[in-house]
């Protein structure tokens, strides 16, 4: 011995200080074991190969990708002496090495998002039939831009698209394309569409779209999205959590604007059935007015077949009237003979005048009178005699009566 | 040119208001003298649409590079 000796905890910081000097940051790539996150928030894990374990620790928030055991990793860390004498390395920053892993992560991400329902059918909007304003995310540099733009104007015209230049892969494409969603969404109403495309490329390349973050951001967008990644067969997260999941980008451009040549049609179509509704209108016009005119016919022939038969009636009820009119009347004529005093007198009777005035009684005549008598034929002029004798003569005037 | 016309002309509406008229004319109650009036003022907007589809070009800026 002799040396001067030092404490634990001393030469623990020591070894720290060494280590840190001599290995500042690391790189290490090996498969996962014993993996496990401590009250959601400290993650540890093995990192193997066929002959070597090395323990790792790291934060929940510095995972960017689901992780299992049997992954291949590749960390970026710092290797540290804990004070409880164990040896890890503190990870900065973890991504996923070979196919493999991609696929399973991505498999693990996908069950995730499905079970919290970012996929739901029923939360997709529809995207407007002709937009007139959208945003385009996307590297310029990539062919996925000029296929885009060149789809669109081959179908379209009159659309204003704003674009944000970003990259599409690597470690900092994730954060673009999220800063450019925020900054969509941070001016909403300039935006009917956003507008997310990334050309083919491998797993890894297009890895960025299978980010938890980018894809909450694409989720949670309050504008509509649409997002093309990769060929046909690629399938990202980012994708199935857009309002519109383009296969490719030149699909983007396909679903987000109409084709003008199918417009021009649609557009003869209607003028051709417009047309054609009014001339329609224009013969049922005309066929209302030729049926009133058919009807006010049959209308005035029934007025007129009307008219005759009260004509026709009313000739037979003047008619009666007529009949029995010239019956009372020859009834009334009877009756005024019969009250004819000269009738009368055919019966037999006489009217006495004295003095042009008939007489009802004896007392009407006076000595001297000249009486009159009228027959019914003739008349008989009586003069008295003057003899004084009223009763005698009244007598003979009975008598002669 | 194009610019110009854009901003007063928006095809959705124009298409909506042709389809508006076309559903009056082919429903059953229908004034004659307002289905004239409608028929001249989809045809306008016919021409009017097809006009804008040949001439309208599409609009590309760059707002921001990597933000």
């Amino acid at each position: 011995m002799g040396n001067e000796s030092i404490t634990v905890s001393e030469f623990n910081s020591l070894l720290n200080q060494t280590l840190n000097f001599a290995y500042p940051e690391v790189v290490v790539e090996g498969e996962v074991s014993s993996y496990k996150i401590n009250q959601s928030k400290w993650v540890f894990f093995d990192l193997k190969d066929e002959e070597s374990v090395v323990s790792c620790f790291m934060t929940v928030y510095q995972l960017k990708s689901e992780i299992e055991d049997g992954m291949v990793v590749r960390v970026k860390a710092t290797p540290q002496l804990t004070k409880w004498g164990k040896f890890s390395l503190t990870v900065k920053e973890i991504e996923l090495a070979g196919e493999g892993s991609v696929k399973r992560a991505f498999e693990l991400l996908k069950a995730k998002f499905e079970k919290e329902g970012l996929f739901l059918p029923e939360r997709k909007r529809q995207l407007p039939e002709m937009p007139e304003k959208v945003l385009l995310i996307t590297s310029k540099q990539a062919a996925a831009f000029n296929d885009f733009v060149s789809i669109i104007d081959d179908r379209w015209g009159g659309l204003e698209i704003d674009h944000i230049q970003v990259q599409v892969q690597g470690a900092v494409a994730a954060e673009q394309i999220v800063d450019a969603i925020e900054y969509a969404n941070s001016c909403s109403e300039k935006y009917e569409v956003l507008v997310i495309i990334r050309g083919g490329g491998s797993s890894e390349d297009l890895q960025a779209f299978n980010n938890e973050e980018l894809v909450r951001v694409v989720y949670g967008s309050s504008i509509p999205t649409i997002v093309g990644i990769g060929h046909e067969d690629d399938i990202s997260l980012a994708e199935l959590a857009a309002d519109v999941r383009a296969a490719t980008p030149t699909d983007a451009a396909r679903r987000l604007v109409p084709d003008k040549k199918e417009l021009v049609s649609k557009i003869k179509l209607i003028e051709s059935t417009m047309l054609s509704s009014l001339v329609s209108l224009a013969s049922n016009g005309r066929s209302l007015l030729d049926d009133f005119y058919h009807s006010m016919e049959i209308r005035i022939n029934n007025l007129k077949h009307e008219t005759a038969e009260l004509q026709s009636l009313a000739t037979t009820y003047i008619a009666k009237v007529v009949d029995n009119s010239s019956g009372q009347l020859k009834l009334q004529q009877k009756l005024l003979n019969s009250l004819n005093p000269s009738a009368i007198l055919s019966r037999g009777y006489s009217i006495a005048r004295v003095n042009g005035r008939i007489i009802k009684s004896s007392s009407q005549y006076k000595d001297g009178d000249s009486l009159v008598i009228q027959l019914h034929q003739g008349k008989i002029e009586l003069k008295s005699n003057n003899t004084g004798d009223k009763k005698t003569y009244d007598q003979q005037a009975k008598l002669n009566f | 040119m194009t610019s110009k016309q854009n901003s007063t002309f928006k095809y959705s509406q124009a298409i909506k208001e042709l389809q508006e008229i076309t559903e009056y004319l082919e429903s059953s109650d229908v004034d004659l003298d307002e289905a004239i009036d409608k028929f001249d003022r989809g045809s306008k907007l016919a021409l009017q649409i097809e006009e804008h589809l040949a001439k309208a070009e599409n609009k590309i800026k760059t707002i921001k590079s990597n933000l």
